[in-house]
């Protein structure tokens, strides 16, 4: 395969992923300010990545709903906003088009024509439901698409890859956020507000069911962090996209016979989330554990780009 | 005027149109409109869609879809195919004798001027003959029809023509929609097309033909024709290549793939001559791979078609097609020609001056349908101004009689009207043979009256189907 191609493919999967993981973040945002009698914009603070905050803050007075889903879904300052994204992923899908199966190319086309009308500004509250759940459903139809109809070879490979880095990336940087790291600092959960916190970090994982599910009602900060961490039944884990990745990596070596570093840096990560289940977690060792973890994930992007090729 | 479904009274259809006549119009126009939106809905869900380019905006657009087929007798097809063969192989070697001995010019068959002085003609291309001697591996050459018997030319795009996939998409919507009426009729095949050229292509390459490494080269995802473009190198199994992916080392194409390098035999070019090789052909050019023209000259490289086709469907040239089949072949041209008056000519230009309103006037590089004029529809002030930039540079312009093309009938919001409508053939050459597909690009003009029949200028397309 042409090493553009694989870069075209890898990106587009990244980008409707983070298209995703940012619908799931409005979508626990919206729910939030509808339900909670507690008046603390503050909270939808943590819907805007640490290194957008200054962008953000130069544009806007406060972290009202209105704000923070304007400058996520179409605000033109920020790079990485929804529209933006879908369009950046039905560019590349276009160019690798000869690769993907009609099902797959279509779920990209049909994604930007019913999206596209809704996501010009400016974006009213009452559309949000509508707009979130078909981003979702793009992802979704994408990614079913993709493994119902593709082929097990290396476009399908590039294309799994490309999805969990971007959703490891993500899930490591809720980890990471300063809100998560405060609320871990309380051992015992003290007041409802803790408590609505917790809910709108699970929620934009769509983790919130299926944490309650396994682990009853109990919101036990070091339960969160290792299902977050280490639950491999869990598919926004970062145990569950390592995975994923190593073994699409490992697929490309069969392929190729060939060797490649990347392959070893994420068997590296891989025995890291299998061998140290965090028992305890203090607020210390979790960063360096995030901060190790972003740092070999950046490593993995940069080791793929250079051992296949892509541009 | 002639309309291929209907008799001259308007009101018996022809022989092979009954059937459809009839189930025409046993359909409901409400339910048949209903499935043109669905048929519009099914271009837009594959990303059929090309860009049209108005003041420096490019636009994704839908090329309207009529969902009335064409048809055509395999008897008048077969005639077809005789006359298009017939051109393209005296097209061929006129281009072979232009790039070496020249002799057509020598006999005094046509003016050294109009070859030597034409932007078209590749002085690069003199003494190279291309692998398997073959120039126009891909033709569309565009017909229109003016009685039951009668085709004429009315220009042989030889250089990067488009629509095969148009060609084959359309059948495609056709089959998904109205199963039942491909019972009725014996339809011939249109899908091996991309298998077809594939082979025709390995055909050139001699020796190396089964294993040689073919791939797509698009200006990029921009370009009017992309979609075109990947869908031919999905259909072929091939890559589709921009030159960013290319690199010339040892003397050979290569590109960078995911498991390391590869090299590239030949290249299905969907790009203009000028753009291939900066230090060849235009040096202003920030696209194209320095270097490429001499991988092709030393013969580690086939391009499909071969630089320097241009000359051979030049506006200009055309009216010479006649002579030209004469020349190489000894032949009577079996498809004839549109008169053509060449403005560069003083007795001719003269004519053309005092007859505007009654031609179409053309200029000799252009395609599309942009910068001509039609006479009969055009206003007082648009012939005037037209007249000024005729006067100005006459060499620039052709004029042809404007011709009544033949009409066929459309759906419309008020039921179904016959519009005219133009024919694409697809021509494949390879050293023994040349491969015409049953079937075509039919476009057709949807505004009444019309004649412009060019996607860019509000024409759309139909399937056309030839039956046996």
């Amino acid at each position: 395969m042409l090493g553009r191609y694989a870069d075209n493919l890898y990106w587009m999967a990244r980008y409707l992923e983070r298209a995703e993981n940012t619908a799931r973040k409005i979508q626990a945002g919206l729910h939030y300010s509808i339900t909670s009698k507690e008046n603390n914009n503050d909270l939808l603070k943590f819907l805007i990545e640490d290194q957008d905050q200054k962008i953000f803050k130069n544009k806007f007075n406060d972290f009202s709903l209105h704000n923070v889903l304007n400058y996520l879904i179409n605000d033109e300052d920020n790079e990485n906003n929804i529209k933006n994204l879908l369009h950046k992923a039905r560019v590349n899908g276009k160019i690798v088009r000869t690769g993907l199966t009609r099902e797959v190319s279509n779920s990209l086309n049909q994604s930007w024509s019913s999206t596209q009308k809704l996501l010009d500004s400016p974006i009213k509250i009452n559309n949000l439901p509508d707009i979130i759940e078909k981003v979702l459903n793009t992802g979704t139809v994408f990614r079913g698409s993709v493994y119902g109809t593709m082929l097990r070879n290396d476009t399908f490979n590039f294309i799994r890859i490309g999805t969990f880095i971007e959703r490891s990336n993500n899930t490591a940087s809720i980890l990471n956020t300063k809100y998560y790291r405060i609320l871990l600092r309380k051992t015992v959960l003290v007041s409802k507000i803790d408590y609505n916190r917790w809910e709108i970090l699970l929620r934009s994982l769509s983790a919130w069911r299926s944490f309650n599910w396994l682990s009853g009602e109990y919101l036990d900060p070091a339960a969160i962090t290792n299902f977050l961490i280490f639950d491999e039944r869990m598919p926004r884990s970062l145990s569950f996209c390592n995975k994923e990745i190593l073994s699409n990596l490992s697929y490309l070596q069969k392929t190729y016979k060939k060797k490649y570093q990347s392959f070893n840096i994420a068997k590296k990560t891989q025995n890291s989330l299998t061998s140290g289940i965090i028992r305890t977690v203090h607020n210390k060792k979790l960063y360096n554990f995030i901060k190790k973890y972003t740092e070999n994930n950046e490593n993995l992007h940069f080791m793929i780009t250079r051992d296949f090729n892509l541009v | 005027m002639y309309d291929e479904m209907l008799n001259k009274s308007g009101k018996k259809s022809n022989e092979v149109y009954r059937k459809l006549y009839s189930w025409l119009h046993d359909q409901n126009s409400a339910v048949l409109l209903k499935q043109s939106n669905k048929a519009e809905e099914l271009f837009r869900k594959v990303g059929i869609t090309f860009n049209v380019y108005e003041d420096d905006k490019a636009e994704e657009r839908l090329i309207p879809f009529d969902l009335i087929p064409r048809i055509i007798e395999k008897k008048e097809w077969d005639f077809v195919k005789k006359g298009i063969a017939q051109r393209l192989k005296a097209l061929n070697l006129f281009l072979k004798d232009i790039y070496f001995d020249q002799k057509i010019i020598k006999d005094g068959v046509i003016p050294s001027k109009l070859i030597n002085n034409n932007s078209a003609f590749k002085p690069q291309m003199c003494g190279f003959y291309p692998p398997g001697g073959i120039y126009i591996h891909v033709s569309g050459v565009d017909l229109i029809r003016t009685s039951k018997k009668n085709f004429y030319v009315l220009e042989d795009n030889l250089r990067v023509p488009s629509g095969s996939s148009y060609m084959i998409e359309n059948r495609s919507t056709m089959m998904h929609m109205f199963p039942e009426l491909f019972t009725k009729y014996n339809v011939k095949n249109v899908y091996d097309y991309p298998d077809q050229l594939i082979k025709s292509l390995k055909k050139c390459s001699g020796n190396l033909s089964h294993t040689a490494n073919l791939a797509v080269l698009t200006p990029g995802i921009y370009n009017s024709a992309y979609f075109e473009h990947s869908f031919l190198a999905d259909e072929m199994g091939v890559n589709l290549l921009e030159w960013r992916d290319l690199i010339i080392d040892n003397n050979k194409v290569v590109i960078k793939t995911t498991k390391g390098k590869e090299i590239i035999d030949i290249i299905y070019r969907r790009i203009d001559d000028d753009y291939l090789d900066p230090l060849t052909f235009n040096p202003d050019s920030l696209i194209g791979l320095p270097g490429l023209f001499d991988v092709y000259r030393s013969g580690n490289l086939i391009l499909a078609n071969a630089p320097g086709t241009g000359i051979a469907d030049d506006k200009a040239v055309y009216s010479y097609i006649p002579e030209i089949i004469k020349f190489y072949l000894a032949e009577k041209p079996i498809l004839k020609n549109v008169k053509t008056w060449r403005c560069s000519e003083e007795n001719s230009l003269k004519y053309v001056l005092n007859n505007l309103e009654k031609l179409v006037v053309k200029e000799v590089h252009g395609s599309g349908g942009y910068g001509m004029l039609i006479g009969p529809t055009s206003s007082k002030s648009e012939i005037k101004k037209f007249r000024k930039k005729l006067i100005s540079r006459p060499n620039n312009y052709i004029a042809q009689p404007t011709i009544a093309l033949s009409t066929v009938p459309i759906l419309t919001e008020k039921g179904i009207s016959p519009r005219h409508v133009d024919l694409r053939p697809f021509a494949l050459m390879s050293p023994n043979e040349i491969h015409i597909t049953d079937g075509g690009l039919t476009r057709v003009a949807l505004k009444k009256n019309s004649l412009l029949v060019n996607s860019s200028q509000g024409g759309g397309t139909k399937d056309t189907w030839i039956i046996d």
